[in-house]
């Protein structure tokens, strides 16, 4: 008979001083060295988030740039006034992909919940996790050293034979993202490993929640596709250097070759982004509707499905490159396939909210958002799925909107929603409600006004990366830029509120918003070693049982959950 | 004049349709919308009744919310499998047409440079700006010389890359006179946002007229009279795609200026150890320019990068382009600007080519011999007196 797994901290007590895993040890050198998971969740989350201010600061330049035709900040008679944009835009994109949207989800929360979620210690291989962790900042000051070092300006695409001719330290962002890219490696490897063979008493594979399951699914991708990404960039390392001929055209090699491996990465790659976020949604959804997830084993082979399916459909990124009708038939019809899992996603938190107790928190507010951008950004997907549709749209603003839609829309929204959903429980205090929903709000317009109109333009022909453009499209552009400076505005916003709320928030209770997963059974913020004994394990979303409790302001079970 | 109200614009989406392809094109596309906006709202819909219905109230507790239901997964999975079907199979369909030209499509050959496309139309002629006649298929035969294209004409709702080592076909059939943007939308560099022209769709008699001209571009069209070769220089300066680099009024560009070019003393990073004087001979001054354009790698000026493509295709290969090289170096050493108050010091005008001679020889249609390939120097006509030809005769 399981017991109730508040036994570190009966109700109305937080815990002491020095009994959480932020303040157990003090000093620099305590962070530097440390194998526990959640303060490793941490550090990334703080470099993630420095990563993503400093994408966001390109992106405002993108945009300042394109308020007037003939370009606000980078305009001249000859050519070469323009690559300072190109410069900013392949940062943008470098940036935004390899050191936000990737490690995002699954390096910084990942790593703080997997092992509280599962019931676990820490993960499988804590050692592995630092040096993962010093991989990544060490593939980002690579990256980074790249902006200091003059700037690339390739596109974070890398496409041969123009990366390997312009000038500039293209080496140093490739290595960059090469380093990043074992990073991304050993963290799948350890999630992998923690899920098989951590896993306590109780915990089967369909007790899971299905975050973790979407943590697998994308493990799973990333220890597959990312050593393809080693490879290529060290091809074109080498091509760069030594001439080999393989991927450079002037070489006799071809491009097209390169383009093939590069996606055979990069679009499974996006399915690294955006499963984490979908299991972030899972759980949220699941929590703020007070009831169990609606299909929660087709919420879980969906996962799985995204990742498999995933594999098979990069040469949709290539259909107007002159590959063979059957090619384009054969990666168009894939591509629709993969479309089917991430509907049943969404049908199925829709009918969780059916029925349901809805309780507008801030992450619920999030939630909501990303189901109306995600909708949008998965039903273009079809428009870039169909072939003679892509034909037109393919490389204008229209797949710039799609793109940013489902990256910026879904997963971004969804990292912001988990830093609101585990905040209590990371830092141990509270965040201005009212606060939060106004900077979500406000997030979800701007975010409209900025990828709106680039839709409109797109199918209008206005094509990507430019730094110049025809009249005719300025006043799409002038919307998006208000759109993207209004977004900028809020982010600063929930920053403010969340900082302030570090030093003056009330204390967290362990589960201040009802949620059934194993993390909220912990104090917040949890002790270093999360669990004495092994917690007892139920059904991952019975909610029943779990009710308010004035005194601590949380929620507290008042019945076993014993899975039954 | 901008329109600030997106919604004004003739429909919010897509913009004029001037071809087969693009009413092929926007029947599926419109198909999509409709089809993906329904479900959107309806999406939209339900999740907002559900957020008013059950946002939670003070001491209630969900009841019998169902957790699963087989029969719903399954007709939500299988209804949005038909749906991307349909969409899959309308898309192929249109694709396969827009990819499979007919046999009486005429092919214009377009070379895709760092930063600006070259037409070669079915007569030999060549330049910057796509020329069609209306109800009369194309073909583009599409090539790059340098790095990843993509040449792409809304209007027509066709793309395709240019992809070195490749050659790509597109073809589409324009319905409506006028002329429409063309753009690169593969990004390929620094001028990648000028890599622009336009596709201009005449009628037939027009159409003749224009191929005729662009044939010979060393008469002049209005005068009927054969042009000075500096001023056939100055046309070919903007339509083969100088302009793109190379100033002419001194103002460093991606390319040295042309401005004084001609005998100023060059110092080269490639080879490192080779300079050219303004004392070197005019032999040797000639044959560095002609290296310039066909070889560019050859030499590369100091300060400047190995970036430009070679010209070959378009100034050798045939008497023809051989003239135009002529003509295009002739420009060159107009601009130096040594003499007293700018006037050329050492730059001495070739003569005007004959009358009927510039026009006699007909360019040929693909790469002439280049068995024929003679000194520039030696088909000069006899001399003329030059004319003033400041200005080209071909106006945009």
């Amino acid at each position: 008979m399981a017991s109730i797994p508040v036994e570190h901290f009966p109700h109305g007590a937080f815990p002491a001083r020095g009994d959480d895993y932020l303040s157990c040890r003090r000093g620099l050198l305590s962070w530097a060295f440390t194998l526990d998971h959640k303060r490793i969740g941490v550090m990334y989350l703080f470099a993630v988030l420095a990563a993503f201010l400093l994408g966001g600061i390109f992106a405002m330049l993108i945009r300042a740039q394109l308020l007037k035709p003939d370009g606000l900040l980078f305009h001249g008679a000859t050519t070469g006034a323009y690559r300072p944009y190109n410069q900013v835009f392949t940062v943008h994109g470098a940036v935004m992909i390899f050191l936000v949207l990737i490690p995002g989800i699954p390096a910084a929360f990942g790593n703080f919940v997997l092992p509280l979620m599962l019931g676990a210690k820490d993960v499988a291989f804590p050692r592995l996790n630092l040096w993962s962790y010093y991989l990544f900042v060490l593939g980002m000051l690579l990256a980074l050293g790249s902006v200091v070092f003059g700037g690339v300006d390739t596109g974070w695409t890398f496409y041969t034979p123009y990366s390997t001719e312009t000038s500039g330290p293209v080496i140093l962002l490739v290595s960059g993202a090469f380093v990043l890219g074992f990073s991304s490696i050993f963290t799948g490897i350890n999630f992998i490993v923690t899920m098989h063979t951590l896993r306590p008493r109780g915990m089967t594979w369909f007790r899971m929640p299905l975050f973790l399951w979407a943590l697998y699914a994308t493990a799973i991708i990333q220890i597959i596709a990312t050593p393809v990404l080693g490879i290529t960039l060290l091809l074109l390392i080498f091509e760069r250097i030594f001439h080999l001929g393989i991927v450079d055209s002037r070489y006799g090699g071809d491009p097209i070759l390169f383009q093939h491996f590069f996606w055979f990465y990069s679009h499974p790659a996006v399915y690294i982004m955006i499963l984490p976020a979908m299991g972030v949604m899972s759980e949220v959804v699941s929590t703020f509707a007070r009831r169990e997830i609606f299909g929660y084993r087709f919420i879980a082979m969906s996962s799985v499905a995204i990742a498999t399916i995933g594999f098979l459909i990069w040469g949709h990124h290539m259909f107007p490159n002159g590959q063979s009708p059957l090619l384009n038939a054969i990666f168009s019809a894939l591509t629709m396939l993969v479309s089917i899992p991430s509907a049943i996603k969404v049908w199925n938190w829709l009918a969780t909210l059916f029925k349901g107790s809805l309780d507008f928190k801030t992450p619920m507010c999030y939630a909501l958002a990303f189901m109306s951008l995600f909708a949008i950004g998965g039903l273009t997907g079809l428009y870039l799925a169909t072939l003679v549709v892509d034909v037109h749209v393919h490389d204008t603003y229209f797949l710039v909107a799609h793109f940013h839609y489902v990256m910026n829309g879904g997963v971004m929204i969804m990292f912001i929603c988990a830093v609101h959903y585990w905040w209590p429980k990371m830092t141990g205090r509270l965040y201005n409600e009212t606060w939060g929903r106004i900077g979500c709000l406000l997030w979800w317009i701007a975010f409209n006004l900025t990828f709106f109109p680039q839709f409109l333009m797109g199918t209008q022909g206005m094509p990507r990366r430019y730094a110049t453009y025809l009249p005719e499209y300025q006043s799409y552009h002038v919307w998006s830029s208000v759109g993207a400076f209004m977004q900028m505005g809020a982010a600063v916003l929930v920053a403010g509120y969340l900082i302030y709320s570090l030093y003056r928030g009330p204390r967290a209770p362990a589960n201040p918003w009802g949620g059934s997963t194993l993390e909220w059974t912990c104090a917040s913020p949890p002790p270093p070693d999360n669990f004495k004994t092994p917690p007892a394990v139920g059904r991952p979303y019975d909610h029943r049982g779990l009710e308010w409790d004035e005194k601590t302001g949380g929620y507290v079970r008042t019945n076993p959950n014993t899975g039954q | 004049m901008t329109n600030w109200c997106l919604l004004a614009k003739g429909g919010m989406w897509l913009g004029p349709a001037a071809s087969t392809s693009a009413q092929r094109h926007d029947a599926v596309f419109y198909t999509v919308l409709y089809v993906t906006g329904f479900f959107f709202f309806l999406v939209m819909a339900l999740m907002l009744t559900f957020v008013v219905l059950y946002r939670r109230r003070k001491g209630q507790h969900p009841e019998n919310a169902p957790t699963h239901n087989t029969g719903l997964e399954i007709a939500w999975t299988i209804i949005p499998l038909g749906v991307v079907t349909t969409f899959f199979v309308l898309g192929f369909r249109a694709f396969l047409e827009d990819d499979t030209p007919p046999a009486n499509a005429e092919v214009i050959d377009v070379e895709a440079k760092q930063w600006f496309f070259n037409f070669t139309y079915p007569n030999g002629a060549q330049g910057d700006r796509l020329y069609l006649r209306r109800n009369q298929a194309v073909t583009l035969q599409l090539h790059s010389a340098d790095v990843l294209h993509s040449l792409y004409i809304p209007a027509f709702r066709v793309q395709r890359n240019a992809v070195p080592g490749r050659t790509v076909l597109l073809w589409f059939e324009p319905t409506e006179l006028g002329t429409y943007p063309v753009f690169c939308t593969q990004y390929c560099g620094d001028g990648h946002s000028r890599m622009t022209t336009e596709a201009e769709v005449l009628d037939d008699a027009a159409y003749q007229t224009r191929m005729a001209e662009l044939a010979n571009i060393f008469q002049d069209p209005v005068a009927k009279q054969p042009l000075p070769y500096v001023a056939v220089g100055q046309i070919l300066y903007k339509t083969a795609g100088c302009a793109q680099c190379h100033t002419i009024d001194g103002t460093k560009g991606t390319g040295p200026t042309w401005l004084g070019l001609y005998k100023r003393d060059q110092q080269f990073s490639k080879p490192p150890d080779i300079t050219l004087k303004a004392s070197d001979d005019d032999a040797k001054w000639d044959a560095y320019l002609r290296e310039s354009v066909l070889e560019p790698s050859a030499k590369v000026v100091k300060g400047y990068q190995d970036v430009m493509p070679s010209y070959k295709a378009q100034f050798s290969g045939s008497p023809y382009k051989d003239k135009k090289l002529a003509a295009m170096i002739e420009y060159m050493k107009s601009l130096d600007n040594y003499g007293p108050s700018g006037t050329p010091k050492y730059y001495k005008p070739l003569p005007v080519p004959k009358d009927a001679e510039a026009a006699a020889t007909p360019p040929q249609a693909t790469g002439g011999p280049t068995a024929g390939k003679t000194e520039p120097g030696k088909q000069l006509p006899p001399p003329l007196p030059a004319g003033p030809g400041p200005e080209g005769p071909r106006q945009k």
